[in-house]
């Protein structure tokens, strides 16, 4: 394989014609952490292509964007907007979201791959099958993608196969317009899918099935369904894949080590992470108090999504807050800790945290649909895009009058909770009950007289009991510690006194900076 | 069977001095289901358009199969009492007729909870003890559960045909049997002095006891006999009753009683020479079809036979000889009804193990009184499904008011307190139902005092639940019943196909709600488990769940999943110390294990978060040796707040220290929650809070900051103490011929059990041998047993205690590291255990 040339490699060429041909005077490039060490040698090398195409070179602005809010994955809409930007250019792996303001154009990088290697396995792969075998990839393997197709054909004509047997993705449009410049919403009825736009759809032309996905899209051949293709999957294993396990997780998945080059088959990985998903909603169905973490700024339709989610919980009798805090970390969520579960909402490919470290699980807003929308099950069927799963929500309560004939009938009856394998009781408040209004004015001096006399019973020796709590008002007022205690009467004496440690908590002024392994 | 209708049956139901609610309990293979058909078969009731129908005890077929009762199964029967069999009845009455709802109950261990229902509902027991076995585990589980519930207890010494057929044991060696069966069962019911309940022991002499032989259908007390060698003597009954058991003697020869052998060759025991003779002469006779002599015979007993009942032979005949001779169900229906309470009494002293309230408000003296016109209270014991698929019968029993098809009531859940809305619906009965024999009919109402089905309120009770009436808004709910056994086999089930899912979420919920015992519940991996209380339950509850509740739809079942604990062994090696994300606080933790017996004693609740602190400092001090102001610095207890393991503050004048301890609090709940080895819960760990830094500013100590480090601080002390499993041990009691011996130690050593225990019963060449057994080995133990000992031993597991596997599981290779590992890989972990490092700080 020829070693690229770094203009090749980040596409300087393309990326100037695009300035260029737009028109564009103040333009951000967004690097994600891993790349800034080029982002130097990017900008410098696109001002000298600019100045080669425009004599005008001063009048378009390069900025440099780095350590994005939320994920690096998607275009920083709100660090653009610091510097008036008029569009993005967005260096790395992306996941494509729809961004609601700026037009982004996308630089995935150049990964390596032997070709005739992937080519011959993927060839072998199908004969053992005999399925049809879809190849999705990396957005990073995109350029190779016309090499693998001829290697295909030419593969295909040696051994007289059929060549139908593989169908090949391709990359959708490389350059993104906001949102506010398509007509979304008004008629999500109708074709669903005429802009590839979104970051996942699926349309249907008579017989064929097409699909877009995550910056990639392809068209089934005739009669064939996805749950009947094979998928093989070009590229690391990272958010991305993650997302098309979800998704299509009817397909059996199989992934090409392009560094090692060998195909893998993980069928157990697979379904284990889409039950770990599936615990997590039942997880959530027990859920008091739910934290919505704000997760992107810039994904369309997050907004509504918040909305959304806060209207649900209202309904299913559930306290939510919402909380905004850049990138989510262990640290930054046990900061509260009166949340029984988290839900993040943000793209696609970072919404979906799972890790040991959280104390309580952060799940996806389709996960907390599907928890907490009453006659919501779970089927197996995935969403992560935020604009499908509001459709998905809006045409449930479209027809809401049948439903919600099932839900008085539901009402009351104790729901069974697999976490705690009983049943239990939602506290559903009854929003047609005007009986109740007066409780709520009253409730938080209510709750606050709670909050009292629990504090008169705990003796200072008493052990943590910790009840259930329906609100963070509830959780405060039943934490021991509850600020510094001015009651005279008990305050002894002071005897003794020591001198406390000073300086720098890397290493204080007593100890010594070496000791602790930052010396020299 | 009576032929009756809805309406007579109705009628019977009002006189609550004329009901008995009794249970048959037993150890397994008693013979209770044997011997309750026979009672069904005389006096069963059956609705007058189904008579003549199958047998109605076999409501499933996988009971009938096994030969072993799983469900307990309801079945009422009714009984007239002739008016000169009455005259003795002391008590009230209301008339010569009699309902006795009876409900048989399984004698495996592993259904328990089923006698445990079924004791909640009813007064009075039947104690059936197998006259060559005696007095098993099972029978003084039970007996002791039934005392406990104030459930007064007549017993019947049943197998009397293998007496007099297999062993041909001589009369006075037959009377020690009986008389040390009975007295076994008498020193367990001695422990239980009640003086509401008054003297609970049995006494043949008193009629308390009967003697049955289940198999053949007959069964006699000695009330029988007195009765009829009362005129012979020209004694009263009563006199006669005495002299029938006890150190009685009589000589023919002189005629006359003594109370010792005199030694001449025709003084014997009364009971030998009156009782166990005459019916040894008969069923010799009739085995040897000496008709010319029987016929006589019979005359002279006045039983007489049909004359197609005169051509039997052999075995067949003796049956129907003894049947006409001595029905089983007029000598155990008359025990019952002299010596069990009708719900009238019972509930006189019962209600103060009912009733949550106050004893004095008005629920608990309707209760008492077993008032028809009072307040409903009625609790709800078990759910049975209906044959609608999905829907359950609500199955209780009215201790006073009435129940009636369409009344209003307030149900109160287990977890309702009185005052709050929590776990309390107000719903309508949409019928009650009574049971006549296997259909079910509805009427208008049940009073108090009967047991009835109710339909309608399946959605709003989970397991048991009390109900009364819409307005009841002060009634405290009657008590929870109390399970002897745990489930702690646990499966993992999937289904085969996909889309069946939903069938599979739906199928186990229904199944918790139709078992009092089984518990469903979700693993962190997104497996569905089934916890049950053994293995034969588990089958059982699969084939429920798949057959029943998931309309056939397919499986796939998992090998079981024992649950371990990780606990430590020694004090940590140093004291470790964590640094928060921020690098600005530090803490400083060391575990050690808890003292022995202390787990134990949190478990049971003797020691708890809910204790008076000076309580819980005594009894650390005193039992345990903790320092006096230690015990009272101990910050929790964990995990779900209640566990065995403990945060104790060991430091001094550490400043902003109460500013943190909510933060160590959850991260101690989520850590022992979590070990650090398997993710499995922690047990009798005491971590210890040593020395504490944090930031003067409270924005860098609060929680964030805190508990992640807290909870890799714990880690990193629970790795540093010598961390070990412990895994759950069951106790195993084997009932087996001494021939069987060898098959059974061969089979426990295989298993790596060992025998602490081996007794021969007395009498018999019997040896019941007490063994502990992993519950990880027990898979399969039943049927390899049975195999080595070609079926002559049946073991019966209950979980005992945790112990400890002694490798270590760090190092690999070791027993303990292979299961640590695969349990780690059935719950998606990284293979490896995480290196301390990645818990612990260096300074």
């Amino acid at each position: 394989m020829d070693k690229l040339s770094f203009n090749e490699l980040y596409d300087i060429e393309d990326t100037a014609s695009y300035i260029m041909n737009n028109g564009y005077k103040r333009v951000a490039l967004q690097f994600p952490d891993h790349l800034l060490n080029v982002s130097v040698a990017v900008t410098s090398a696109l001002k000298a292509e600019l100045s080669k195409k425009s004599q005008s070179v001063e009048l378009i602005k390069l900025y440099v964007l780095a350590d994005t809010t939320y994920g690096s994955c998607c275009a920083d809409e709100v660090a653009a907007a610091h510097v008036n930007a008029e569009c993005i250019v967005h260096y790395g792996h992306t996941c494509f979201s729809q961004m609601s303001k700026l037009p982004v154009w996308y630089v995935f990088g150049k990964a390596t791959i032997n070709v005739d290697n992937f080519v011959q396995q993927l060839i072998i792969h199908v004969k053992k099958h005999e399925r049809r075998v879809l190849v999705l990839f990396d957005l990073a393997y995109g350029h190779a993608l016309k090499d693998i197709e001829r290697r295909i054909v030419e593969c295909q004509l040696d051994c007289g196969s059929d060549p139908s047997g593989i169908v090949l993705a391709s990359i959708s449009n490389r350059e993104r317009h906001p949102t506010m410049h398509l007509n979304f919403s008004t008629d999500h009825t109708g074709d669903r899918c005429t802009d590839f736009n979104t970051y996942s759809c699926r349309s249907e032309t008579q017989s064929t099935e097409s699909f877009s996905f995550g910056g990639i899209s392809w068209t089934l051949p005739q009669g064939c369904k996805m749950e009947d293709v094979e998928i093989v999957w070009l590229g690391d294993e990272g958010p991305a894949l993650t997302n098309i396990m979800l998704t299509f997780n009817a397909s059996t998945i199989t992934i090409y080590d392009a560094e090692k080059n060998v195909l893998v088959v993980d069928v157990k990985k697979q379904s284990k992470f889409l039950m770990r998903r599936y615990y997590l909603v039942e997880r959530a169905k027990d859920a008091n108090i739910v934290g919505i973490v704000v997760g992107t700024l810039g994904v369309a339709g997050y907004l509504e999504m918040v909305q959304d989610l806060k209207a649900l919980l209202k309904q299913s009798g559930k306290k939510s807050y919402v909380l905004s805090m850049g990138k989510p970390n262990p640290a930054k969520l046990a900061n509260f800790p009166e949340c029984d579960i988290f839900v993040l909402v943000a793209c696609p490919q970072t919404a979906l945290l799972d890790s040991k470290d959280y104390m309580v699980p952060v799940i996806t807003p389709f996960e907390a649909i599907i928890a907490w929308q009453r006659g919501r099950q779970w089927t197996g069927e995935y969403l992560l895009d935020l604009r499908s799963l509001r459709k998905t929500l809006n045409t449930e309560s479209d027809d809401a009058q049948p439903l919600r004939a099932i839900q008085s009938y539901d009402k009351g009856e104790a729901r069974f909770s697999f976490i705690k394998g009983s049943y239990i009781e939602d506290n559903v408040t009854d929003q047609s009950d005007d009986g109740d209004h007066s409780f709520d004015s009253l409730a938080l001096t209510k709750a606050a007289e709670y909050a009292l006399q629990m504090q008169k019973g705990r003796t200072p020796m008493s052990v943590d009991i910790r009840p259930q709590v329906q609100s963070g008002v509830e959780f405060f007022a039943l934490r021991s510690f509850q600020g510094l205690e001015l009651d005279d009467n008990h305050q002894k004496p002071i005897e003794h006194y020591t001198v406390g440690q000073r300086g720098r908590s890397v290493a204080y002024a007593n100890e010594q900076a070496k000791d602790l392994g930052y010396g020299a | 069977m009576v032929k009756f209708t809805v309406e007579e049956l109705r009628r019977i139901m009002d006189k609550k001095h004329n009901i008995r609610n009794m249970s048959v309990i037993a150890h397994v293979d008693h013979g209770k289901s044997t011997l309750t058909d026979s009672l069904v078969a005389a006096a069963g009731i059956i609705a007058q358009e189904v008579a003549g129908d199958v047998r109605l005890t076999d409501t499933r077929a996988d009971e009938a199969e096994r030969g072993i009762t799983i469900k307990s199964t309801g079945i009422s029967l009714y009984y007239e009492l002739p008016e000169e069999s009455l005259k003795n009845y002391k008590g009230e009455k209301d008339g010569n007729d009699y309902l006795i709802n009876l409900i048989d109950s399984p004698g495996h261990v592993d259904f328990s909870s089923e006698v445990t229902a079924a004791l909640r509902i009813t007064d009075g027991a039947l104690v059936v003890v197998d006259c060559v076995e005696g007095v098993c585990v099972q029978t003084e589980t039970v007996l002791r559960q039934a005392l406990g519930e104030r459930i007064r207890p007549v017993l019947t010494v049943n197998k009397m045909d293998r007496c007099f057929l297999e062993l041909q044991v001589e009369g006075e060696e037959a009377y020690q049997t009986f008389q040390r069966v009975i007295e076994n069962a008498n020193v367990i019911m001695a422990t239980y002095e009640d003086p509401l309940l008054g003297d609970v022991q049995v006494y043949p002499e008193k009629g308390t006891v009967a003697f049955s032989a289940g198999l053949h259908g007959w069964a006699f007390t000695l009330t029988n006999f007195a009765k009829m060698y009362a005129a012979k003597f020209g004694v009263d009954e009563a006199k006669m009753m005495e002299r029938l058991w006890g150190e009685n003697f009589f000589d023919p020869a002189t005629k006359k009683w003594t109370s010792k052998n005199t030694g001449s060759p025709t003084c014997q025991r009364g009971f030998v020479q009156f009782i166990y003779n005459p019916i040894k002469q008969l069923i010799n006779i009739c085995m040897n079809d000496q008709k010319d002599k029987l016929w006589p015979m019979l005359t002279k007993l006045g039983a007489s036979l049909k004359a197609e009942e005169k051509e039997l032979r052999g075995k067949a005949l003796m049956k129907r000889v003894m049947q006409t001779w001595l029905p089983a169900s007029d000598a155990l229906l008359e025990m019952m009804i002299f010596h069990l309470p009708s719900p009238a009494k019972a509930q006189k002293y019962r209600v103060e193990n009912l009733y949550e309230g106050p004893l004095d408000d008005q629920y608990a003296n309707a209760i008492r009184n077993c008032d028809p016109e009072g307040p409903l209270m009625l609790y709800v014991s078990k759910m049975i499904p209906a044959s609608d698929k999905g829907r359950f019968f609500a199955f209780g029993r009215v201790f006073s008011g009435r129940v009636a098809t369409g009344s209003k009531v307030r149900i109160m859940g287990p977890n309702y307190i009185p005052g709050q809305k929590k776990d309390l619906y107000v719903k309508s009965v949409q019928r009650t139902v009574i049971w006549m024999g296997r259909r079910q009919e509805s009427v208008e109402d049940v009073p108090c005092g009967n047991t009835v089905a109710m339909v309608g309120l399946d959605q709003f009770i989970t397991k048991n639940a009390t109900l009364t009436n819409e307005k009841e808004v002060d009634a405290h709910p009657i008590k929870a019943m109390k399970f002897s056994v745990s489930p702690v086999v646990r499966v993992a089930v999937q289904c085969k196909v996909a889309s069946d899912l939903p069938k599979l979420v739906e199928g186990l919920k229904r199944l918790a709600k139709s078992d009092p015992m089984v518990v469903c519940t979700i693993e962190e991996s997104g497996e569905h488990i089934i916890a049950g209380a053994g293995e034969l339950h588990l089958e059982i509850c699969l084939k429920d769940l798949q057959e029943d509740f998931m309309g056939g739809a397919e499986i796939v079942v998992s090998d079981p999943v024992v649950s371990f604990r990780e606990t430590v062994l020694e004090k940590s090696n140093h004291t470790v110390m964590s640094k928060s994300p921020n690098k600005h606080n530090r803490l400083y933790f060391e575990a050690r294990p808890l003292e022995e017996g202390l787990a134990e004693a949190i478990d049971e609740g003797k020691i708890g978060p809910r204790d008076d602190p000076k309580v819980r400092s005594k009894i650390l001090s005193e039992e345990f040796g903790w320092d006096k102001d230690l015990a009272k610095k101990i910050w929790c207890f964990g995990p779900e707040t209640t566990g065995p393991n403990l945060v104790v503050d060991m430091c001094k004048g550490v400043q902003y220290l109460n500013e943190i301890k909510d933060s160590v609090v959850a991260a101690f709940q989520w850590a022992t929650k979590e070990g650090a080895l398997a993710e499995e819960n922690m047990r009798g760990i005491a971590f210890e809070v040593c020395d504490v830094v944090l930031h003067a500013d409270a924005i860098h100590r609060g929680g964030g900051q805190i508990i992640p480090t807290a909870r890799r601080v714990m880690y990193a002390s629970q790795l540093t103490a010598k961390p070990r499993l412990l895994e759950p041990v069951y106790l195993v009691e084997i009932q087996a011929p001494e021939q069987a011996l060898g098959g059974i130690y061969g089979v426990l050593n295989q298993k790596r059990g060992h025998v602490f225990e081996e007794i021969q019963r007395p009498g018999t060449p019997l040896y019941n041998i007490k063994a502990y057994l992993p519950v990880i080995e027990s898979f399969g133990f039943s049927s390899t047993l049975r195999a080595a000992t070609s079926g002559q031993a049946f073991p019966q597991c209950v979980f005992d205690h945790w112990d400890m596997l002694n490798s270590d599981p760090m190092e690999a290779g070791s027993q303990a590291a292979t299961i640590v590992s695969d349990i780690r890989k059935r719950k998606g972990l990284k293979d490896q255990i995480s290196p301390l490092s990645e818990y612990e700080d260096k300074l």
